[in-house]
């Protein structure tokens, strides 16, 4: 279980971020900028907006000062919501999925990349969540999913309340500075042995602006625990999922999986387990469970 | 804390009650079995705080918190170049500005999400504390709430 | 589905989705979220006139936006003048009929005032004439 969450927490994703033509100052050839990074896949993307900037500053028209409030992400021209874990908004975006090396013939040439947009513009999306006070609105944001989690796990948010001024701050230095330890230690603070329900984010591939908090109960009414198939039964429209998929943390997952022992090593940075819904006709490609 | 079933009750009664649509600075409304909208003029401390003249106030229902939950969102009017009144969404750095002192320790409002549009949430974990779970006032619930999140600043 | 035959087949995929990940990430740097500023470079006279280059750059951009904004609203007066000369047209044309058709009626009137008049005269001149004739 340990390795699990080691992999899980350890996961990164190679991101191309193309910058905003706008932002750049305009040369002769009117080339596109690009930066290439790895981010680990448990964190929230904005977080890293500054350092993105920061390492093409040379190449802005404007002070970072001046643009840092008026940008987001997209992908493929859709707004990517800062406020889902980077992993799960690859797993809702990413088109094409490939399970293991052994299915790719030309090894040699193969590369795995997530190519994003960092666009500027005065008005916001409808969706976007404009983030006026940096990284602290962030840390915010991230602790007030983690009351509503705990609420949902212990029928209150007491856990996270009586947290301690130095836990609450270590807890997010964990998630900033990858130290898993200290994620762990409180983290468990939080998430009881047998919780009343499950935290769960359902996501539809390939809407990235649809998330729907269902309530599920980790043992239901007849005393069985809530397995992933049963999620889908009462979630889903299961007529249209028939042979889709459900991926979490960048795999498929097979269905008669207990969803407390899921949720118990596949949990996001955020307290939530975030699913990605494949329902069968919109992606024939999308196989290998 | 609120079944829905509960909630659906109190709410079409503080709908019925018209004390929202009868108020001088209530410009319009809007009413479905589970959200209530309600559109006002801004006060003056609101104005001040923030240059918006219109308040929205969303009364909804958190399936996870189980409590009724208030969103809001504020707008600021203006005339563009073709000279028509529009109106445009306010974001302010603390939302917190525009509800009197006294009460600003008591409400965490922060931006959410909600029905494909952003809009500022007056945060459920400690509503119960607030209003006050005891069984056998449960009736009117709703109207303690409403007293507490929107009559103590709108 | 048992835990002890789930935990290696999930650490299996999760295996297999780093492995294909890793396949040449060296070409993608680590970046740390909160990388701040190491200063070295900002002494610089090029990072200086740099950055007051970006300033003056940015109140281009906000005086090219207030004159876009002129534009807009001239455009917008333009197009209400366009309005107004049409209709100022339109009802010109309108007067020019009405013009013409109250020209033609007065022509008409006039016309049939002097044949009115013509008969009038005809008839004296037969008067006088019969009267002088029977004296």
């Amino acid at each position: 279980m340990d390795e699990i969450k080691r992999l899980v927490w350890k996961g990164t994703l190679n991101v191309q971020i193309e910058i905003d033509k706008s932002l750049i100052i305009a040369t002769d050839n009117n080339k596109s900028l690009y930066v290439n990074i790895r981010i680990p896949r448990e964190t929230y993307i904005s977080l890293f907006t500054e350092s993105i900037l920061r390492g093409v500053k040379d190449h802005l028209r404007k002070d970072l000062s001046e643009i840092i409030t008026n940008v987001w992400f997209e992908s493929d021209g859709k707004l990517l919501l800062w406020n889902i874990p980077i992993g799960a908004l690859y797993d809702i975006t990413s088109n094409l999925r490939i399970e293991s090396m052994d299915s790719i013939s030309d090894k040699d040439t193969f590369i795995q990349i997530w190519k994003i947009k960092l666009v500027y513009g005065k008005e916001f999306p409808a969706m976007h969540i404009p983030i006026i006070n940096g990284d602290s609105q962030i840390q915010k944001y991230w602790m007030h999913q983690w009351k509503q989690s705990c609420f949902i796990l212990n029928g209150s948010s007491k856990r996270v309340m009586s947290l301690h001024m130095n836990d609450t701050q270590l807890f997010w230095n964990s998630v900033l500075n990858r130290t898993p330890d200290s994620f762990e230690q409180i983290s468990s603070k939080v998430i009881p042995k047998s919780p009343r329900n499950i935290p769960v984010v359902l996501h539809t591939k390939g809407q990235t602006d649809s998330l729907y908090h269902p309530v599920v109960p980790n043992v239901n009414n007849e005393g069985k625990n809530t397995t992933l198939r049963r999620l889908l039964d009462d979630f889903c429209d299961y007529n249209k999922f028939e042979n889709g998929t459900v991926v979490s943390q960048g795999i498929c997952l097979p269905l008669d999986l207990d969803l407390h022992f899921l949720y118990s090593v596949f949990f996001s940075c955020d307290g939530f387990l975030h699913l990605t819904i494949t329902y069968s006709q919109d992606f024939t490609h999308d196989k290998g469970c | 804390m609120l079944s829905l079933e509960e909630y659906k009750t109190q709410l079409s009664q503080l709908y019925q009650s018209k004390v929202f649509q009868a108020r001088s600075d209530c410009i319009t409304f809007n009413f479905s079995t589970i959200i209530f909208t309600i559109y006002f003029k801004a006060n003056n401390r609101i104005l001040d705080a923030t240059g918006a003249s219109v308040v929205i106030l969303r009364i909804e229902y958190s399936e996870i918190y189980r409590e009724p939950t208030l969103y809001i969102q504020l707008q600021h009017e203006f005339t563009d170049v073709s000279g028509l009144l529009v109106t445009k969404l306010c974001i302010v750095p603390d939302m917190g500005v525009i509800l009197p002192k006294p009460v600003q320790s008591i409400f965490v409002i922060e931006p959410e999400q909600c029905d494909g549009a952003i809009w500022w949430c007056f945060h459920q974990c400690n509503t119960k504390y607030i209003i006050g779970d005891n069984q056998s006032y449960k009736d009117t619930y709703l109207e303690r709430w409403v007293s507490s999140y929107i009559y103590s600043w709108v | 589905m048992d835990r002890d035959t789930v935990v290696p087949v999930l650490i299996k995929k999760l295996r297999d989705r780093d492995q294909i990940q890793d396949h040449y990430n060296e070409l993608f740097n680590e970046i740390s979220p909160n990388a701040r500023d190491d200063g070295t470079s900002s002494s610089s006279t090029t990072h200086q006139i740099l950055g007051a280059l970006k300033k003056e750059n940015t109140l281009k951009d906000q005086s090219i936006e207030d004159l876009q904004e002129r534009i807009e609203i001239m455009n917008k007066n333009i197009e209400r003048l366009n309005d107004e000369l049409i209709s100022t047209n339109i009802e010109n044309n309108i007067l020019q009929d009405k013009f013409e058709s109250l020209n033609d009626e007065y022509n008409k009137l006039v016309q049939r005032w002097l044949q009115k008049v013509q008969k009038e005269a005809d008839v004296m001149n037969a008067n006088v004439e019969n009267i002088n004739s029977s004296k």
